[in-house]
């Protein structure tokens, strides 16, 4: 004879609400999940430096903010024979006892004697500690107002929370939520939701109340003068909104970029290429008109070092060839990658080929995508992070405590991948697998994230539903991920950052301009690139990086262009080009550029002490991570540069019999993209004519241009 | 003997199913977490509320109690050859302490204090002559006795644990005493110094019951001694801990196990936990003869009469569940 096991939990449940019924009477005694837990969150009992972390504290262990409150229950409850709670004599329960400190509590004095909580955990403990009804619980929270702009600093206001509750009843839970303010020096919030508003800029408010979470957005401007309207021309839809937001934030915009310094912006960010040197001649000395620059756009977007610097992009977001990687399969996988990029393949076709992919790591190169991992929970990790870029991991163990994902979310999406698996030099999808609830033991259907529908059961490939749901319009997060990257490599800085944290509690900048691009982008065919087009056309790309007045402390509105650090292999590329002295790369054709390179295993020291992406994990701050003493030492005295002062540049320079001064403003344009001032004139030229080596001098010039702050940044 | 598999609601012969929550009598039932039937096998006696419950041991209900004001009672203890009745118990976190009471007057006749937190887990040797306390303060102590004695003197205190020591147990043949706790472990001393001399670090979660297999099953005195211990890690291992061996792993159960217990004779074992559920095993073989639906709450306590013809069970509703084994038979 088979048994079947109970449903455990909701015996206990059950049992517990039938004898709280009986002896009250059948009165509404507090449910647990949405009348004790709060308080105990709210007290912090199971913040993760307390009872919440992964040990517990002092042999009690609750779950992260509450995310499981059935666990919870038992905890409290039943554990050690019911060691923490006195049904018989409620107020002499450890639960009251500890935190009100009339016994030693670590923790200091979380419930008062005196309060409200204390009170009504007693009461529950007396009501025979229910957990209530199962189906109840908070699905939603308002937080209002959703934003304040607020003309003036020194200002204080309250947050109201809401909580909507299952049954459909609404419970105002500003006294009970958590807040956290992503920029006290800004706004400070306090435990009742009470923000103060003591600097300029603005600032996110996270709220959060029983697994739900929640944003506020404070707004100060920058400036009491308000900006005259006709300081920011609009030439498109991305130029509207932040030119709207910068009025509303009084932050005046820094005029249009140079023509040096927009040719060699629009020339790094497109190709990873300096402006040739005739480029830049013949540029400087046009017409300088916005037509001018449309069609430097539209050549730099037809040319093969635009596929080269996007396939670079693409393969390091890919995580393409990092060490579990086989050489032959990184070829071609790159190569397919490539490909896409030649062929400006629709950014969607893209992504469902590769979660699709299946077969021969050589002969199906998509497929070398799950070669990433080889746990589903892992891949779904990193198709969450790479596509959707939102970050699930939290998840695994407990529900994350800034996002909505619980763990159910997300053992439900790594099932879509739990069949896939890499055998040999081939990816193969069986009928067969499942992934397991870590605490149920329970095998989950696949369920997209944010998904109410679960995914039918059938022998079909899981991945081709995940796919659809992931590149399909109606899916706010997909387009948003991708339109926030581009975004991020033009104009250097996210309109969300990190890029990969896409949450309500980490709004945009500017939510509707993302809004506005992502709808733009995927009702044009996910077209990569139209969006770089679009972008980089606008005025908001093209002003200069020279700031004006206030707008010196914008880091984040785009009132005027922010410094890029050039990845590591553009920056490599770069000194190859104005010393005219390529990098040598071992195994890898003679005059391969570094962005060329396929896969991270090619040996150059240069690279990686510039910090390239090794690809075994993330590297969306764009291949050049820290800095540090190292990498300032090599480019001061390393063989980066040492090495191609012979030859090159300088002997050609000196072979010609041309005056000092064109020998300076070569350089200054290669290096710069712009002619020296006449204070940079005034110190070289004395120099390079006094000089007794004057190939010590002209490598002097080039030492000091390859190291300078100008040269090392896109501006 | 049939070793079928019996479900208890079907096939068990219940001679009284009483949800004793004792609400007739007091109106807050307390979670049964101590149980012990008494050596003449006419009563039945559990933790109540502040007072120690007489129970009938036909159908668990409340017959009679007398005081005990421990606010915490965790275990229960009758001394075997002698009149003493321990309970263990306490005031969590604040301190310890087991009551010996005389058993035919049913007054106290000393308290053994524990200093900190709540004495866990109380036992007898077979002898009566020591008397082992687990306590959650992390350490467990040993009291000695004459026979016919009610003074006790404590001779060690066991140090060593890192967590509460939740259980305790005395080897049948004298030499060893075994601790379990929330730490995971097992440590096994020895009875005549006091000395730690092994532990085993088989168990991935709490310790939480520990029993020996008495030893009149074999007969036999080269019979080796076992011991099964109960987890939060859903097993049930058996032991040969004076030598230093895990003998089995019962992975029947598929939540923690918060109750073991041998039939007199040695040849059941009898396991409960969170699920509810009552299992017995063959203790030779770990073959299951039956598992069955016993309460709806987590069983915290199993006791079985001296004769063997009755199973009790506590949960934390406070319900008492008295079964006849001699259906199972």
């Amino acid at each position: 004879m088979k048994f079947r096991a109970p449903c455990f939990r909701s015996g206990v449940v059950m049992a517990t609400c039938l004898w709280a019924n009986s002896v009250f009477g059948g009165g509404e005694p507090l449910p647990f999940r949405t009348g004790i837990l709060p308080l105990l969150t709210k007290a912090g009992c199971n913040a993760g430096a307390c009872h919440g972390a992964a040990t517990g504290q002092g042999g009690f262990k609750l779950s992260l903010f509450g995310y499981d409150p059935e666990e919870d229950f038992e905890r409290i409850t039943r554990e050690l024979g019911g060691r923490r709670i006195d049904r018989a004599a409620p107020s002499e329960s450890l639960l009251l006892r500890k935190p009100s400190r009339q016994l030693d509590h670590e923790g200091g004095r979380r419930l008062p004697r005196d309060g409200g909580a204390y009170e009504k955990v007693e009461r529950w403990i007396a009501e025979g500690a229910p957990f209530g009804s199962q189906e109840l619980c908070v699905t939603a929270i308002t937080v209002e107002p959703a934003v304040s702009f607020l003309q003036a600093t020194n200002t204080t206001f309250n947050l109201h929370v809401t909580a909507l509750l299952s049954n459909g009843s609404r419970e105002d839970v500003t006294t009970l939520a958590l807040y956290s303010s992503n920029n006290d020096a800004i706004a400070d919030v306090g435990k009742q939701g009470e923000v103060h508003v003591s600097g300029r800029g603005v600032a996110s408010v996270m709220v959060r109340y029983s697994g739900q979470v929640g944003a506020a957005r404070v707004m100060v401007p920058f400036g009491d003068e308000a900006v005259r309207d006709d300081t920011f021309p609009k030439d498109n839809i991305i130029d509207e909104h932040i030119g709207a937001t910068l009025k509303r934030l009084h932050l005046p915009t820094s005029p249009l970029s140079r023509d040096g310094e927009f040719l060699r912006r629009v020339h790094l960010d497109l190709t990873g290429r300096l402006p040739s040197l005739e480029t830049a001649r013949a540029f400087l000395g046009g017409p300088g008109s916005l037509a001018a620059r449309l069609r430097v756009i539209d050549d730099l977007l037809a040319s093969s070092e635009f596929v080269d610097l996007w396939t670079m992009r693409l393969t390091d977001l890919l995580l393409i060839g990092g060490k579990r990687a086989s050489d032959d399969a990184t070829r071609s996988y790159h190569g397919w990658v490539r490909e896409q990029v030649a062929l400006n393949t629709p950014y969607d076709k893209i992504v469902r080929a590769l979660l699709t992919a299946r077969g021969p790591l050589l002969t199906a190169p998509p497929a070398n995508f799950f070669t990433l991992a080889n746990d589903p929970r892992d891949l779904a990790e990193h198709a969450s992070r790479i596509f959707l870029g939102t970050q699930i991991a939290c998840a695994r163990c407990h529900a994350h405590p800034a996002d909505r994902w619980t763990q159910e979310d997300y053992y439900r999406f790594a099932a879509y991948f739990a069949r896939v698996s890499h055998e040999g030099n081939s990816i193969k999808v069986s009928s067969r697998g499942e992934v397991d609830h870590p605490k149920t033991g329970a095998p989950m259907s696949p369920r997209p994230l944010g998904g109410s529908t679960i995914t039918p059961d059938t022998e079909a490939d899981r991945r081709i539903a995940l796919a659809g749901w992931m590149t399909d319009s109606n899916n706010p997060l997909f387009a948003r991920t991708i339109v926030n990257r581009i975004w991020k490599a033009l104009l250097g800085r996210g309109l969300v950052e990190p890029v990969d944290d896409l949450r309500p509690t980490n709004p945009a900048t500017h939510p509707a301009l993302l809004e506005a691009l992502a709808v733009d982008f995927s009702t044009h065919g996910h077209d990569l690139h139209r969006l770089i087009r679009s972008i980089v056309t606008s005025r908001t790309y093209q002003i200069t990086s020279r700031t004006a007045g206030i707008n010196r402390l914008d880091d984040r509105f785009f009132s005027h262009a922010y410094l890029k650090e050039m990845p590591a292999a553009v920056f490599l590329d770069a000194v190859a080009q104005v010393t005219g002295i390529p990098e040598v790369f071992d195994g890898c054709p003679e005059g391969t550029r570094a962005v060329q390179l396929i896969g991270v295993r090619t040996p150059s020291y240069a690279l990686d002490v510039l910090g390239r992406c090794s690809r075994d994990g993330p590297c969306e701050s764009g291949g050049r991570p820290g800095g540090g003493l190292a990498q300032a030492l090599h480019l001061i005295n390393g063989s980066t540069l040492n090495a191609k002062f012979a030859g090159g540049i300088v002997t050609r320079l000196l072979a010609r019999a041309s005056p000092d001064r064109e020998r300076i403003e070569e350089l200054y344009l290669r290096a710069l993209t712009r002619l020296p001032a006449a204070e940079e004139l005034a110190e070289w030229e004395p120099r390079l004519a006094a000089a007794l080596n004057p190939s010590e001098a002209v490598e002097d010039l080039l030492w000091t241009l390859l190291n300078s702050r100008e040269f090392a940044f896109n501006h | 003997m049939s070793r079928l598999h019996h479900d208890w609601g079907v096939a068990s012969a219940i001679i009284a199913l009483a949800l004793s929550t004792a609400r007739a009598l007091e109106p807050i039932p307390v979670p049964i977490t101590a149980l012990a039937f008494s050596p003449d096998g006419l009563a039945l006696v559990s933790n109540g509320s502040r007072r120690v419950d007489i129970r009938s041991v036909h159908d668990g209900s409340v017959r009679s109690h007398f005081p005990c004001d421990l606010p915490k009672i965790s275990a229960i203890a009758f001394q075997p050859r002698g009149n003493i009745l321990a309970v263990a118990g306490g005031e969590p976190a604040v301190r310890g302490e087991v009551r010996l009471f005389d058993w035919r007057t049913q007054t106290v006749a000393q308290r053994l204090t524990n200093p900190e937190d709540l004495a866990t887990s109380v036992r007898f040797n077979t002898s009566g002559t020591l008397l082992g306390v687990g306590s959650a303060n992390h350490s467990a102590s040993v009291w000695r006795t004459a026979p016919g004695s009610t003074n006790f003197t404590k001779i060690f205190t066991l140090t060593g644990h890192a967590g509460p020591v939740l259980a305790i147990a005395f080897s049948p043949i004298g030499r060893t005493i075994v601790t379990g706790s929330a730490d995971r472990s097992i440590k096994v001393w020895s009875t005549e110094d006091g000395r730690l001399l092994r532990t085993f670090s088989h168990h991935l979660e709490c310790v939480n019951a520990l029993v020996f297999r008495p030893q009149a099953a074999s007969g036999d005195e080269a019979f080796p001694v076992a011991c099964a211990s109960a987890s939060d890690d859903r097993t049930v291992r058996i032991w040969q801990p004076e030598i230093g061996r895990m003998v089995r792993i019962i992975r029947q159960h598929r939540a923690p196990a918060f109750a073991l217990v041998y039939a007199p004779d040695g040849l059941s074992l009898f396991s409960a936990g969170k699920e509810g559920r009552i299992r017995r095993f063959d203790a030779e073989s770990d073959t299951l003869f039956y598992e069955g639906s016993a309460s709806s709450d987590w069983i915290y306590a199993l006791a079985v009469s001296p004769d063997g013809s009755k199973l009790a069970s506590g949960d934390w509703s406070g319900a008492v569940l008295i079964r006849d084994l001699r259906g199972d038979k």
